[in-house]
């Protein structure tokens, strides 16, 4: 039994200390993300050609002059118009500035997957935001990293890593 | 002993719960190509779902910037030679990587060679056709 315990002590070892990015899980909002600090939450209105006013969710938080912003638009008054707000807020999104990347990501696999729209865009006040957007059971979740003039390092990675953690949970819950 | 033990062990299960499979697309990374650089390692964080090693290179201006690429999860990698401190914070190391496509500095993390030219690679393998793939780690549509 104590070559057990030292056996699971030393796997708890390995795991490593807990970085400073942690995953925020908001159950009512169907998605987790990480953040590199504590995000604050913010009640908001989201427009559309199709619909003003729609209620919206942000938590946003800010790490050496990186934004990081998660919007949760319900849409269940119009869920099927889903791929329009989608495509629409991608459309918003490439008149910024220069779209250096476009991708088409997928979080999970399979019959689970959720797939959604990426766009790495240099807008014209200097910053450069890479976003991803995703519409799945009747929310738009818009999922922003944007690098402020200020940190002076367009090419750093972060934010590919932030829209990477995001999920959703595939059977009404997380693990 | 038992008690302690077992709550150890939950502890574990907790720790090493992250899907055996990727819970995102790889398809950020270009997977036609494994570039290589080296540096000193400044952070490796062994953290689920994804590990991520940061390296501080020297450009072609001599600036130092760092790198970020990303890995597999810790209950992959652990079987494959890597730890927490392996590599270590100061450690002189070479990354082969799969570039990110959109051109910010960083990639899959695919393999690292230390000064004494032991070789640690990733869960899908080193990228140059050698290396072990972690059964569950991989899928070809990725």
């Amino acid at each position: 039994m104590r070559i057990l315990a030292f056996v699971v002590f030393a796997l708890l070892l390995a795991a490593g200390p807990a970085s400073a990015w942690e995953e925020y899980k908001y159950l009512d909002q169907g998605v987790a993300i990480q953040f590199p600090a504590k995000p604050q939450a913010m009640k908001s209105t989201y427009d559309s050609v199709y619909a003003k006013g729609l209620a919206a969710m942000i938590y946003s938080a800010e790490d050496d002059h990186v934004v990081y912003k998660l919007t949760v638009v319900d849409l269940t008054a119009r869920a099927d118009m889903g791929a329009n707000f989608l495509n629409e807020a991608a459309n918003r999104l490439q008149r910024e500035g220069e779209v250096l990347f476009t991708d088409f990501p997928r979080v999970y696999q399979d019959a689970r997957s959720v797939f959604g729209v990426s766009l790495v865009v240099d807008r014209t006040d200097g910053s450069r935001v890479r976003s991803s957007l995703y519409h799945h059971k009747g929310r738009l979740y818009i999922a922003d990293a944007i690098v402020l003039p200020a940190r002076g390092d367009n090419d750093m990675t972060t934010p590919s890593r932030y829209d990477q953690t995001i999920r959703f949970p595939p059977d009404g819950r997380f693990d | 002993m038992t008690r302690t033990a077992l709550g150890l062990a939950g502890a574990a299960a907790v720790l090493f719960a992250a899907p055996a499979a990727a819970h995102h697309a790889f398809a950020m990374f270009d997977q036609s190509k494994v570039r290589y650089v080296s540096g000193t390692v400044k952070q490796f964080e062994f953290v689920n779902p994804h590990a991520w090693l940061h390296v501080a290179i020297v450009n072609d201006k001599g600036d130092t910037v760092t790198w970020s690429f990303e890995g597999g999860s810790p209950s992959q990698l652990v079987s494959l030679g890597w730890s927490q401190d392996h590599p270590r914070v100061g450690e002189m190391i070479e990354v082969g990587f799969r570039p990110m496509k959109d051109g910010s500095r960083g990639g899959q993390l695919m393999s690292v060679k230390f000064p004494s030219g032991q070789k640690v690679c990733s869960n899908r393998g080193c990228g140059d056709g050698t290396g072990e793939i972690v059964p569950g780690a991989y899928r070809p549509q990725e």
